[in-house]
């Protein structure tokens, strides 16, 4: 038997020629119905998987971009977006309004109008991404950027749709105009663009850099279709494609997503400019309140000459000397759209006659410029060095001279100032025998810097660092490597040996407080009466930072706590929890969290900025993870009473101590306990050297439990050791929990006054149907009466008639005003029982599960006696 | 509704352009698939000898100790092609009672001596060859050595084979080393494991070997040897001989020959070949008698355990591999057909010299020159992958230029359409497959990339060694992709023997090559350049970070716990620095110009592409036991292409504006048979990618792909995961890049796919959608009937329809239009019926041979 595919096989259809061949084959029809059937069998049994808590995800705004000086309607989605109310940007300058549908018969009150919002942007706002947050029922969202254009800038909407599928009917793209659109799914947005011959246009995309989830690809066409120019991943994933136009003529570029996904999630911007654009600027970073000389290499650089023979990826380059002054400290924070890694490096943003902007780094040293590495004498630390891996597989030796006995930190900065470039040090030492030979052997090698935040944050960087201690004074060879292996005059690092100069720098994660295996979401922090809420703290300890760093929470209310938390000399992270009390008001607003530390004996503090993911994934093993860093810390707590919550502690006062070897009991409370059901699994979380905890249950009516942790080492389970430690319980089950039951009510009571509205007027046109009959009688009467009558009975018929027939007409025209009202009900009605089942439905009682975080406990761990 | 056949066959054209009988579809299958076996060849004549010229291939031999023996080859070379007549010449001696010689030729020693050996050729004139025979030590028994005469028994008996005792962990409790490779192994386990019960020195002929080989006691392999053979009585001997390995000083051979080395012969002929053993020491051995052979082409020349070749009737090349232990040598014999050639085309280039050349020499005429038709259409799929345009089939036509062949070749390279087709190729070479769904962002990038590679014509050996060298993240530099498609550092080294130099190295990770002569030291050896290959995670999910792995590389031949440093195939092994990318050495190793199989491999692959069958085959397996059939074309094409800065449009242009491609595919009356030497283009089947895009086009509709962009064609699609999304690319065998071979794509036609042409929902809804092509066409009733077939014939076949095809369809829309006039009960309407009829003439047109092949 031959198998063939539902669909493409021996089918119906063709009957018309091949039922003879059929016959002849002789060969079975697959059911394409009994197939179908056990398909979906298959993909629809009943799952057993239990919802979790809502938290709020701002995934989309529609448009991303919005002109200074302008009122623009702003739609916003994302995941638990119920009864948005305000939107909250980092510039406070900037203000929105929620757009309602006004109130009519069928609505009690104003509606709004899908997740819409009227934006205005003041003209004085600077044309750079701001953060936007919106507030709703579950909280603040985490933020999303919109981009703020300059108020004389040419802003052009997608509204070509479909158009743009063909090179026949796309719109057409002016100079420097920036275009918003969306990539559809299975298609190229086509952008026409008519060009000089010998004029070069650099065509920028932005996607990622505006949190799209777009992989945004571009290519260029001519007439004959004919592919010219591709790009994709050139900063970031987001392309830019460099193109001059070897005839006068019209050329397209199209947009689309690497895998032509498509949706409200893939937006994009585009411009074709001849500005400059500016790849490299060297050396990438200078000293502090410096004026560096530097060089920038680039397109289109205004003064600029050709650069040396430089290019990129074929495309030659210009170069022009500069001299920039390099301000004394770290300008504002700003949207940024990179890694945590790269957003966090000391540097300031620079733009050349209207280019985009790049960041060039500050430093605390001064920072030379090293254009060739061959044949240069042994320098003496502290230095910093800039240099560039000028050819494919350059790597470059520096040798250093170092002092006995002295311990030195080696850093290179490559990956943070471009993400083009994995270095990798080597370290050796030079020792020279008898004739001049000289022989070298490997002291140190390191290779990325990996972060801390697991699997679920991406903070680390392909940058490394590493440190070595001198045994002789004499030479080291300090050896930087590209793994990537590519060479170009963009491919610039910073190389700094120095003696410790210790320092930290910390990060606050805000994520779901319960996330199952492989999940990764962010969440801002909310809190309902009763509950807790954790953030995760992760710590940077640069050359050697080995002092205790204390994270404190500022600006919370009364109600909401929040202990400080301090992570010990070994600890890299911990979690800072919010507390709410049972009768803590409701509040929405701005908190902040500090970390202190003493640096080199001086104490020092430093402002933590959030972490978030820019997208929410389910299976971190499938998704890419994407996270960045927020301006702001937001907080929500509420006191609606359909919450759950749930809330342990630890008794001692979340203060205990071990000896090794012996066993700690914590006893666990249930402070608070609305709605739980079944057990409460407990277990420790982030106690140093504990890989796993032992979990205890405690049971759904139970307010007590005990945990013991046996401080003796086991193999992939536990291996204590001495130090005051910082750790946090962590309970998960499941509760009882309606969601948003108000928009349920809301719902049914507006469905009914809708239905009674419906009814009113089927009533009414019920009845306006049967006068219309009646009136249609008397007239149809009155027309055959005058139709019959004698010439002299027929003027006072003719009156009676005409009346008849007014009444006839208005009688129709009111029937058939009833009948549109009655339609209109009836439409009303049926969208009202939708929106009032989904409410309901969504509302009704559901186990649902949570994680519920005790505050933060420490404990310290004493060495075990010395045996005799 | 009834069907009427229609009839639009071409005369001139029948056999390979006949449309598909209606309702017979088996018949339409066997035409599909024996387009060309229609016309007979004319046999050959044997040539007649009247006067004889012999010669001997040595002028003498000595034969020592007296189991010796000497393959005599007796040759007349009054003949052009110096006929080989051994088996006909009659062979004294003189002395008689010195030596014997059977009738085949063979000498073995009767005595000590000299003798006179003469070779006459029955009822034939002239002088007798002769040679002396030597015979020394006839009464001296030699002490046999193991290595090079009891292991060979083994092996030509087929008892050391994989499928047998060589195979790991040998047969039932005997094991033997795979092909005899291992023989101070073999020694052990015959003599001394299962305490040397296979042996019995004290009964030799009771031992357990032979009463098994023999068949004496139950043996699963059967008979292998005769009681009587002179292989029975040598290993008879060495077991009386008290089971001898090899004397210390013994001498290893060096390497084998074998006369004659090449041969022109006439169909039928045989040829005796002899086969000597070098050895260290400067001393030879003739071991014809326990040589291997085995034909590379077996229905064109058979060979026995003796090294007797018969020749079969096909026209063209052939070769015998002959093997002992791990040296190998071949003989190539070309078989005439002698035919008269008149009108031999003037050479455009030196592969017309070449084909030409080789084309008088077999006396085969080859077929006249392609007309523009099918040319264009025939370049068209060769180099874009596509079917040409109606309006560019008629621009084409009306153009009377010279040059237009070449120009159209020319517009064909420089258009998307050439990358797009050639990147599925590299593609599927480089098994850009995605394996899981996380791979998608990579095999898309890896696949742009070669596109776009090939459409700036980046020099051949940039693109090898950009990746083989390839390092960082998949997003900048998609050429990393090749490293997570292919894992194991072994595995890559195969890969890249095999698809840039045509070496199979996969037998040598084993033992030793068996038709080649890397060793396991080699395969590890080469496979060493690899092992500093560093991974890590990259930006997300299943992508990985390649980077070179600061050490020192080197790979362990695990059979003789060596570690080996990296060394070229045939090269001295290298000294490379710890902080150096050994995978640079080795790229720069596989592209230099002296690289005897870089340019070669590749030169071979794209003459496959367009001719449908490699001067060497399969295209990736270039040994010289398997030789080319035109090795002068093979070099000097390599040669033009390395000289061009190893071009790959440069190569494609001078292939297709050769004459010999632009042959017609119709055979004339002496070639029909031909499948090797190119007198005539070889049709086939199109691709399935080209096939599913030339439905579209003609049908005027398109298929839907997951993640692609609306429209796409099939050509373009970048990796394996389509073929779920179309069951027309499965069945038409799309490969599944699996593996680096180009084997894995189906070439052949089958059952499921005719059916799938003449009967699926995916077809007919092709043919009869509302904006399709036979839809548009019924509706154009303002046009002639005439202009609407052309446009059909033009989009379908590149040509204008003969006036038969058009009376054919004619009549067919004709009975349509009257039958839906007759029929006014009938709910066919004329406008249904006027579609229906088009969609009838295009579906047989699909359907037909001239649609399905590329010709």
């Amino acid at each position: 038997m031959i198998r063939m595919k539902p669909g493409s096989g021996i089918g119906k259809i063709f009957d018309r020629r091949t039922n003879a061949l059929q016959e002849f084959f002789q060969i079975p029809l697959p059911s394409h119905q009994g197939l179908l059937a056990t398909i979906s069998g298959f993909f629809f049994l009943p799952t057993l998987t239990f919802a979790q808590l809502p938290t709020v995800e701002l995934r989309s705004v529609d448009p991303p971009i919005v002109k200074a000086g302008t009122t623009a309607v702003v739609s916003v989605s994302g995941a638990n977006t119920d009864e948005l109310s305000e939107l909250h940007f980092s510039n406070p300058k900037i203000t929105a309004k929620r757009v309602f549908l006004p109130k009519n018969e069928f609505r009690l009150h104003p509606v709004p109008d899908g997740n819409k919002f009227e934006v205005t942007v003041p003209a004085d706002v600077p044309a750079a991404p701001v953060e936007v947050r919106a507030l709703g029922y579950f909280g603040f969202s985490n933020t999303r950027p919109l981009v703020i254009a300059a108020s004389d800038s040419n802003i052009l909407s997608d509204s070509a749709k479909a158009a743009h599928h063909k090179l026949e009917t796309a719109p057409e793209l002016p100079r420097e105009a920036i275009a918003h659109g969306l990539c559809d799914p299975n298609q190229t947005d086509w952008w026409k663009i008519s060009v000089k011959k010998g004029e070069r246009l650099l065509v920028h995309c932005h996607a990622e850099r505006i949190d799209s989830v777009a992989d945004a690809s571009l290519k260029l066409v001519d007439g004959r279709g004919y592919e010219l120019e591709t790009n994709r991943d050139f900063v970031g994933r987001d392309p830019m494609l460099d193109f001059t136009a070897p005839a006068d003529g019209n050329y397209w570029v199209g947009v689309h997503d690497a895998l032509y996904n498509g949706s409200n999630l893939h937006p994009y911007l585009l411009q074709v400019s001849t500005k400059p654009w500016i790849d490299a600027v060297f050396p990438p970073a200078a000293q502090k309140g410096a004026v560096m000389e530097a060089t920038l290499i680039g397109r289109n650089l205004p003064g600029g000459s050709a650069g040396e023979g430089l290019e990129i990826d074929g495309k030659p380059l210009e170069t022009l000397a500069v001299k920039v002054p390099v301000p004394e400290k770290q300008s504002a924070p700003a949207f940024e759209w990179d890694e945590p890694s790269r957003a966090s490096l000391a540097g300031f943003p620079f733009q050349h006659a209207g280019s985009i902007d790049v960041k060039i780094g500050i430093s605390n040293n001064p920072v030379t410029p090293v254009r060739n590495d061959a044949n240069l004498p042994p320098i003496t630390p502290p230095l910093e060095i800039a240099a560039t891996f000028e050819k494919d597989g350059d790597s470059d030796a520096f040798r250093i001279l170092t002092k006995k006995g002295t311990t030195y930190w080696v850093e290179v900065v490559a990956d943070r100032i471009a993400g083009k470039i994995d270095p990798y040090l080597v370290v050796e030492k030079v020792t020279k025998v008898e004739g001049g030979t000289e022989t070298f052997a490997t002291v140190r090698e390191s290779d990325d810097d990996n972060g801390v935040g697991g699997a679920t944050f991406r903070n680390g960087t392909r940058d490394t660092s590493l440190s070595f201690a001198s045994d002789q004074d004499g030479e080291y060879r300090i050896t930087v490597v590209n793994h990537f292996a590519k060479g170009g005059p963009d491919k610039t690092y910073r190389l700094a040996i120095r003696e410790a100069q210790p320092d930290f720098e910390v990060i606050a994660v805000t994520e779901r407080p319960y996330l199952d295996a492989r999940q990764a979401y962010p969440a801002t922090p909310y809190l309902t009466q009763g509950s807790t809420f954790p953030i995760r703290i992760l710590t940077k300890r640069i050359d050697g930072f080995d002092d205790p760093i204390t994270v404190t929470a500022k600006g919370l209310p009364a109600g909401i706590v929040a202990p400080p938390v301090t992570l010990s000399a070994k600890e890299s992270s911990t979690r800072i929890v919010f507390a709410a009390n049972e009768d803590a008001a409701p509040w929405a607003g701005q908190i902040s969290l500090e970390a202190s530390g003493n640096i080199a004996g001086k104490p020092s503090k430093k402002i933590i900025r959030s972490g978030t993911l820019h997208m929410g994934v389910a299976d971190y093993n499938i998704a890419r993870l994407r996270s960045r860093l927020e301006l702001d810390t937001k907080l929500v707590n509420t006191e609606r009473k359909t919450k759950p919550a749930v809330r342990i502690e630890a008794g001692n006062d979340r203060e205990f101590s071990v000896t090794m070897g012996e066993k700690l009991e914590i006893p666990i409370q249930v402070l608070t306990d609305h709605q739980r059901k079944g057990n409460l699994a407990v277990t420790a979380v982030g106690l140093r050297g504990l890989t796993r905890a032992p979990s205890i249950n405690i049971a759904e009516k139970a307010k007590e439990g005990k945990m013991t942790l046996n401080f003796v080492k086991q193999n992939n389970v536990f291996n204590p050791e001495p130090g005051t430690w910082t750790f946090v319980l962590k309970g998960t089950g499941v509760v009882t929990y309606q969601r948003n039951p108000e928009a349920a009510a809301r719902a049914t009571e507006e469905q009914k006054h809708i239905e009674n509205l419906s009814k009113k007027y089927t009533e009414a046109a019920t009845a306006a149907k049967a006068d219309l009959e009646a009136k249609k009688k008397t007239h149809e009467l009155a027309q055959k009466n005058l139709t019959a009558a004698s010439a002299d009975a027929k003027p006072q018929l003719e009156q009676a008639a005409t009346a008849a027939k007014t009444a006839f007409d208005q009688a129709q025209q009111k029937s058939t005003e009833a009948e549109a009202k009655r339609a209109q009900g009836e439409k009303e009605k049926t969208a009202a029982i939708a929106r009032a089942k989904a409410a309901t439905t969504a509302a009704a009682a559901k186990d649902t599960k949570f994680a519920t975080w005790s505050l933060p406990i420490t404990v310290e761990v004493k060495p075990a006696p010395e045996k005799k | 509704m009834k069907n009427t056949p229609l009839a639009l066959k071409r005369p001139h054209r029948e056999e390979i352009f006949a449309l598909p009988a209606f309702l017979v579809a088996a018949t339409f299958l066997v035409n599909l698939i024996t387009a060309q076996d229609a016309v007979p060849s004319a046999a050959a004549e044997e040539p007649k000898l009247p006067e004889a010229k012999l010669s001997f291939q040595i002028p003498s031999s000595t034969l020592t100790g007296p189991h010796s023996g000497q393959q005599l080859v007796a040759t007349n070379e009054a003949t052009a092609s110096h006929a080989d007549v051994t088996a006909k010449a009659k062979f004294t001696a003189d002395p008689a009672n010195i030596i014997a010689i059977d009738s085949h030729g063979y000498v073995t020693p009767l005595a000590n001596g000299t003798a006179t050996v003469r070779a006459t050729l029955p009822n034939h004139t002239g002088a007798p060859a002769t040679m002396q025979v030597t015979v020394k030590n006839f009464g001296t028994e030699s002490t046999l050595n193991f290595p090079h005469e009891v292991v060979p028994v083994f092996t030509k008996y087929g008892c050391n084979g994989g499928g047998c005792h060589g195979k790991s962990g040998g047969q039932n409790n005997f094991r033997l080393s795979l092909l005899g490779y291992e023989p101070w192994n073999d020694h052990e386990w015959l003599v001394r494991e299962s305490r040397g019960r296979r042996i019995s020195p004290a009964a030799p002929e009771n031992s357990l070997l032979l009463l098994k080989a023999t068949g004496e006691i139950p043996h699963e392999g059967g008979i292998r040897l005769e009681r009587d053979s002179t292989d029975y009585s040598t290993i008879v001997r060495w077991i009386k001989q008290g089971l001898p390995y090899a004397a210390d000083d013994a001498p290893t051979v060096e390497r084998i020959a074998v006369f004659p080395t090449d041969r022109v012969a006439t169909q039928e002929a045989e040829q005796q070949l002899a086969v000597t053993a070098y050895f260290t020491d400067g001393s030879t051995r003739d071991i014809t008698r326990t040589a291997i052979y085995e034909a590379n082409q077996e229905d064109m020349a058979e060979v026995d355990e003796n090294g007797h070749v018969v020749l079969g009737k096909k026209t063209g090349s052939t070769s015998v591999m002959i093997r002992f232990q791990e040296h190998v040598a071949v003989f190539r014999a070309t078989i005439p057909l002698g035919a008269e050639i008149e009108n031999l085309p003037q050479p455009k280039n030196f592969i017309d010299e070449k084909i030409f050349s080789k084309l008088s020499l077999l006396g085969l005429p080859p077929s006249k020159g392609v007309d523009d038709t099918a040319f264009l259409r025939r370049v068209s799929v060769d180099i874009a992958g596509r079917l040409p345009t109606a309006t560019e089939a008629e621009s084409f036509l009306a153009d009377m230029s010279p040059e237009k062949r070449a120009k159209k070749i020319d517009e064909l390279l420089e258009s998307p359409d050439y990358a797009a087709y050639f990147g599925q190729k590299w593609a599927g070479i480089l098994r850009n497959k995605r394996t899981k769904d996380t791979y998608q962002r990579g095999t898309y990038a890896f696949h742009d990339w070669l596109r776009q590679s090939l459409a700036e014509n980046k020099p051949y050996d940039q693109l090898v060694t950009e990746v083989i060298t390839a390092s960082g993240e998949i997003g900048r530099n998609p050429a990393v992709a090749w490293y997570r498609s292919v894992k194991d550092q072994k595995e890559q080294m195969q890969d890249i023997a095999q698809v840039f130099l045509g070496i199979r190295m996969q037998c040598a990770q084993c033992h030793h090559h068996p038709y080649e002569k890397w060793s396991q030291d080699d395969y590890y050896g080469f496979a060493a350049f690899l092992t500093q290959v560093g991974r890590k995670k990259g930006e997300q999910p299943d992508e990985e970070i390649i980077y070179h792995k600061r050490g020192t590389a080197q790979m362990q031949n695990p059979n003789t716990k060596t570690n080996l440093k990296p060394t070229a195939l045939g090269e001295e092994p290298l000294n490379i620095a710890v902080h150096e990318d050994p995978r640079h050495e080795m790229a720069d190793w596989l592209t230099s110009l002296e690289n005897p199989f870089f340019a070669r491999m590749l030169v071979n692959r794209y003459w496959k592409h367009f001719f449908s069958i490699g001067l060497v085959e399969p295209e990736d397996d270039m040994r010289v036991t398997n030789p080319a059939t035109h090795p002068a074309l093979l070099d000097a094409l390599a040669g033009h292409f390395a000289a061009s800065g190893f071009d790959l449009k440069e190569l494609i242009r001078t292939i297709c504006n050769s004459e010999t491609y632009q042959r017609s595919a119709e055979p004339n009356a002496h070639n029909v048979k031909d499948t090797q030497n190119f007198s005539r283009y070889y049709p086939k089947r199109l691709q399935a990618e080209v096939l599913l895009d030339a439905i579209n086009l003609v049908s005027n509709s398109k298929d839907t792909f997951r993640n692609q962009p609306d429209g796409i064609r099939a050509t373009w699609l970048p990796d394996d995961k389509f073929n779920n999304d179309s069951f027309f690319l499965t069945v038409f065998g799309r490969p599944e890049m699996d593996s680096a071979c180009e084997c894995e794509r189906v070439a052949d036609a089958n059952l499921a796919q005719s059916l799938h042409l003449i009967n699926s929902d995916t077809i007919q809804n092709k043919l009869s959608h509302g904006e399709g092509r036979a839809a548009k066409l019924a509706k154009a009733t303002d046009r002639p009937d005439k202009d609407r077939l052309t446009e059909l014939y033009l989009y379908a076949l590149s040509r204008k329809p003969s006036e038969k095809e058009v009376q054919t369809a004619t009549a067919h829309l004709e009975r349509k239009r009257g039958r839906a006039k007759e029929r006014k009960d009938d709910e066919t309407t004329p406008e249904k019926a006027e579609q229906e009829a088009f969609e009838d003439i295009l579906w047989a047109i699909v359907n037909t041979k001239e649609f399905l092949f590329n010709h």
